[in-house]
């Protein structure tokens, strides 16, 4: 956020509560430039633009969702909430494909 | 005389048996002797009536014949041509004393509508009288009261099959007669029978018609000549023998017949045999084969020996899967940071080219602008302008070639890691194979287990193999065993005839002496010149020596056999008045005697001696029907014929 910010990509709210003076959350602007920079790094480098179907995934989960709520979801995930730091994180994609199948076929009926 | 308990112990003695084993056997049926002999009784006729309708050529004539007060001796009736009703006389005796007709004709049965018979038994009065109502006989047996009073009826008849059956039941216990047994056999396929002749049988020998080659009675079957003979004599024991005989065929028969049951068994036992003796070659193979129980117990621990090394081989296997499946992870794991450090740095140096080429507008903290000062100081100085340390020129060939670096690690990573994954798989594929080889080796213990459990393989081997030797064996031995069983029984009653037989023979040797004399001095009598020797033997079959020449009774002409016939019965009659044996009725009716080539002299002569011969055995009577009443009436009185002379008719 410092390069970014640093580099007048991006800007951000620190919201206060009173008159405690604790922080309650950030709220982060993307400026002009910055969506300007991203775009063209992902023209330019196809490799990149991974970081933002990454975040265009997690937009997907909740569109309205705050950071601490996607945090809170992601640490429902056992193979998350369990694992080390430097250490791979094992896929989910086929419990989730199960998941889907189940709540799919119930919905169905 | 001898008791049924003396008879059986002879019997026992023959055959060497405990008497008690042998005498509840004949008893059983019936082979014992019949006990002292029947005191002889006779017969004699006293009236003769009948009546009816003649119809001849359209003309019906009621007639009636009628003949009173008989008495014993010689009787004649006589008519000088045939067909005048001579015969129907002799019939209708015989109809009455038997409930059925000889030989009548039924053209003159059906002219007669009542009959009635009056006759005496040792002097008893009695009566039969039927009438006829459409062919079927209606009547009854009645026995005369003395004086005037009413007769007693013995029996009723309607028909005449009851009729038969009354005459026959009277008659047999009046002269205490017994079945006259004999096995007869019918046709040459089929099985002989036990038949029995009552009265009817016995009634035969009182009749006398042609000349028959047989000596007594009609009927050469069963060898019911012999059995007449040997009863009317009174030879001792004689129903003692036909008893035992008849139960022998019986026996026989049965054995006969189980003996060709076992044959055919035998055909099919034989059929089998083969096919057992197939079994057995094969069970025996089976047997040789078959391993005994303690073969199974080395069967077992040599399988677990080899079950013992294939576990050691599967562990060595799962050890070696594990330690390389590690060694694998970790090579892939190692692959994966080298492959993510190569990701990150390439994305590093990426975006570094994106953001080295930007000026800093603020604090990152605090947000507030860079000032100008510092803007230029960094372009003066080299010193940062966020945070004034001086800058390092770092080249981006420097960041590459340490790129280039990590990705030749990261493949070197990648190709260790798979290496040790083809090493991995191959432990598996080994740990695999050592897992089927166990399970395999295990089935083959189960297999032995279960081998062990059912029992000793080679015992059960060795039982099939004996159970169908046991088989081969009942069936060699079974028809044996059939047979042998009848035969106990056979010998047995092979003894008892053997022990009657030499009973009667020895009993009947002085009899029969007695009865070839009396027959060759009557016969001589009565017609037959040069008669030297007469032989009767106990089955009535006589040979004779006439003029020289041995003979035989059927090769004899009609005329000497008619005589030898009579001379017979005669014989028996006088030897039975003489011994108070025999039971001959004492009535015998002779049939045209003049039709055997006995010319009218010598019928006259053997008239007058059966006259002689009547008069001096007390209880005998004779009727004597012709066709030459010239002779009849020169040697009967008048009382004791009746003759229809010049073409007339006797009723």
């Amino acid at each position: 956020m410092a390069v970014l910010v640093t580099n007048g990509l991006a800007h951000y709210e620190r919201v206060k509560a009173e008159p405690s003076d604790k922080t309650l959350k950030h709220i982060y602007y993307l400026l002009q430039s910055g969506h300007y920079l991203a775009t063209r790094m992902a023209e330019e480098e196809p490799d990149l633009d991974w970081y933002r179907l990454r975040a265009e995934l997690v937009t997907g989960i909740g569109p309205d969702a705050t950071a601490s709520d996607l945090k809170d979801l992601q640490y429902l995930v056992p193979e998350y909430a369990r694992a080390k730091i430097g250490a791979p994180i094992g896929s989910i994609a086929d419990r989730v494909r199960r998941e889907y199948t189940r709540i799919a076929a119930e919905l169905g009926k | 005389m001898i008791s049924a308990r003396q008879f059986a112990q002879r019997v026992a003695d023959r055959l060497e048996r405990p008497l008690e084993k042998v005498l509840p056997l004949l008893r059983e049926r019936r082979i014992v002797p019949s006990g002292a002999p029947p005191h002889p009784r006779k017969l004699l006729v006293t009236e003769i009536a009948f009546s009816g309708v003649k119809s001849i050529d359209g003309a019906e004539t009621p007639f009636e014949f009628r003949w009173n007060n008989l008495g014993p001796g010689l009787h004649g009736i006589a008519s000088d041509a045939n067909l005048r009703g001579k015969s129907t006389i002799l019939e209708v005796v015989l109809w009455c004393l038997r409930g059925r007709p000889k030989g009548l004709q039924d053209v003159v049965r059906a002219w007669i509508r009542h009959a009635a018979l009056g006759f005496e038994i040792d002097g008893a009065a009695h009566r039969v009288e039927f009438r006829l109502d459409e062919d079927m006989p209606i009547g009854v047996l009645s026995r005369g009261a003395p004086g005037d009073a009413v007769p007693i009826e013995i029996a009723r008849f309607e028909g005449e099959d009851e009729f038969e059956e009354v005459m026959d039941d009277f008659m047999m216990r009046a002269f205490e007669l017994s079945e006259l047994k004999s096995r007869q056999r019918y046709s040459h396929d089929t099985l002989a029978q036990t038949v029995g002749s009552g009265w009817v049988g016995y009634s035969k020998a009182l009749h006398i018609a042609g000349s028959q080659p047989i000596l007594l009675g009609d009927e050469i079957f069963g060898g019911l000549p012999g059995r007449l003979l040997q009863i009317f004599l009174g030879v001792p024991h004689a129903e003692l023998m036909m008893t035992a005989r008849a139960a022998r065929g019986e026996e026989l028969q049965a054995e006969q017949q189980s003996q060709r049951r076992a044959d055919l068994d035998r055909g099919t036992d034989e059929a089998e045999i083969a096919e057992l003796q197939h079994q057995l070659e094969q069970a025996m193979r089976e047997r040789d084969t078959v391993s005994t129980v303690s073969d199974v117990i080395g069967e077992v621990v040599a399988q677990g020996e080899i079950i013992a090394a294939a576990i050691a081989r599967r562990t060595e296997a799962l050890e070696a899967s594990n330690e390389l499946g590690l060694v694998a992870a970790e090579a892939e794991g190692a692959a994966d940071d080298e492959a993510a450090t190569v990701l990150q740095m390439g994305h590093a140096i990426k975006a570094k080219r994106y953001f080295t080429g930007l000026d800093p507008v603020c604090c990152p903290r605090c947000q507030r602008p860079i000032d100008i000062i510092r803007r230029a100081r960094e372009v003066e100085q080299g010193a940062c302008s966020v945070c004034t340390t001086p800058r390092e020129q770092e080249e981006e060939a420097t960041a590459v070639a340490a790129l280039d670096e990590a990705n030749q690690r990261a493949n070197e990573a990648r190709s260790v890691a798979e290496q040790a994954q083809r090493r991995h798989d191959e432990a598996l594929r080994v740990l695999r194979m050592a897992e089927d080889e166990l399970a395999a080796e295990r089935r083959k213990l189960e297999e032995i287990e279960r081998r062990r459990a059912a029992g000793d393989p080679r015992q059960a081997a060795e039982m099939a193999v004996a159970r169908i030797e046991g088989r081969i064996e009942e069936r060699r031995t079974r028809s044996g065993v059939r047979v042998e069983a009848h035969h106990v029984d056979r010998t047995l009653l092979d003894a008892a005839v053997a022990e009657a037989e030499q009973l009667r023979r020895e009993a009947s040797e002085e009899l029969l002496r007695e009865l070839n004399a009396e027959i060759r001095s009557i016969a001589e009598s009565l017609g037959i010149p040069n008669l030297e020797e007469v032989k009767v033997l106990l089955n009535a079959t006589m040979r004779v020596v006439i003029g020289g020449q041995p003979t035989n009774f059927t090769r004899l002409t009609g005329g000497e056999r008619l005589r030898l016939r009579i001379a017979t019965v005669v014989a028996m009659l006088r030897i039975g008045e003489r011994r108070r044996v025999g039971r001959h009725p004492g009535l015998i009716l002779i049939d045209s005697p003049g039709d055997e080539e006995v010319v009218d002299e010598n019928l006259a002569e053997m008239l007058h001696e059966l006259d002689r011969l009547a008069s001096e055995i007390k209880h005998l009577q004779v009727f004597v029907a012709s066709a030459r009443p010239a002779q009849i009436v020169g040697v009967i009185p008048p009382e004791r014929r009746r003759v229809a002379a010049d073409g007339g008719f006797l009723w």
